[in-house]
């Protein structure tokens, strides 16, 4: 998976604030107002942000009249969760590889003596 | 081969693999503190090490790249040694940096210790690795409430909520 797609959603995620109304999108699409609402924050603040989230893939901002809700979109969390499961397939490869290769020096080791 | 498998387990903000070799534990341990011995092992098959720089002593940095069976496929990784126990512990940082050694900032940085245990003339290794970026899982389990989430997702989001619950100091 590409590596600079993967630091756009940790980046995106690194603020409390964004994490935050990402939660918030959790329970339905939200205006910018009542996304704006629970934060002690100007409204374009708060755009700065979903700009941010809208750049990383995370949301989306439906073409509804002039509210333009924004709406939550999950795919980039499960590519963190295929990072974790390839972190994983990383060291099982590498582990069957180090067994083959111990097998290999030790048989070397024993022929040598 | 052996048929060893390995173990995966998580705990709290740890992702811990274990998995038993048939060898002694200072062979084992010296797999690890060479880039001779490492580009016979280290990624996958088809991402085996292909550079290699090392200066193994605690704060010494061992930088190196994965390549792919793509032209173009190469990833860097950086791990700086922070303490060495010689032959029973390892404990390195581990970034993701471009071919200079400059770190990845976005991306989740990486407390590995991998530990070795003699048993019966085998050695068990467990590689213990601690993700430095807690806020992230966390937000990924805010995400869990999210509907059409895939299972794998939801699999991960039960490893989450129990990082979340043991979460405590970021380090």
């Amino acid at each position: 998976m590409p590596q600079d797609t993967l630091s756009a959603t940790f980046g995106a995620l690194a603020d409390p604030t964004r994490r935050a109304i990402l939660a918030s999108l959790t329970t339905g699409d939200k205006t910018v107002s009542e996304l704006a609402e629970p934060f002690d924050m100007t409204m374009p603040a708060v755009t700065k942000h979903l700009k941010v989230l809208e750049k990383a893939n995370l949301i989306e901002r439906t073409r509804k009249a002039q509210y333009r809700p924004c709406r939550l979109h999950p795919e980039p969390l499960r590519d963190i969760d295929k990072w974790m499961e390839q972190y994983r397939r990383f060291f099982e490869e590498s582990f069957d590889r180090l067994d083959d290769y111990l097998e290999r020096i030790q048989a070397k080791e024993n022929t040598d003596e | 081969m052996s048929n060893h498998k390995l173990d995966v387990e998580t705990r709290g903000r740890e992702l811990i693999l274990t998995r038993v070799f048939d060898a002694p534990k200072n062979l084992l341990f010296q797999m690890w503190t060479s880039c001779e011995h490492l580009s016979h092992w280290w990624g996958p098959k088809e991402w085996p090490m292909d550079e290699c720089t090392m200066d193994f002593r605690e704060g010494g940095e061992w930088l190196y790249c994965l390549r792919g069976p793509n032209e173009g496929d190469e990833s860097w990784g950086k791990a700086i040694y922070q303490e060495i126990d010689q032959p029973d512990k390892l404990v390195y940082k581990n970034y993701f940096t471009d071919s200079n050694g400059t770190v990845n900032e976005e991306m989740p940085e990486m407390r590995v210790t991998v530990e070795f245990i003699a048993q019966n003339g085998q050695t068990k290794m467990i590689e213990t690795t601690l993700y430095d970026s807690p806020e992230t899982r966390k937000s990924v389990v805010e995400m869990g409430a999210v509907e059409g989430m895939n299972s794998s997702l939801d699999r991960l989001e039960e490893r989450l909520a129990e990082i979340h619950k043991s979460q405590k100091p970021t380090t």
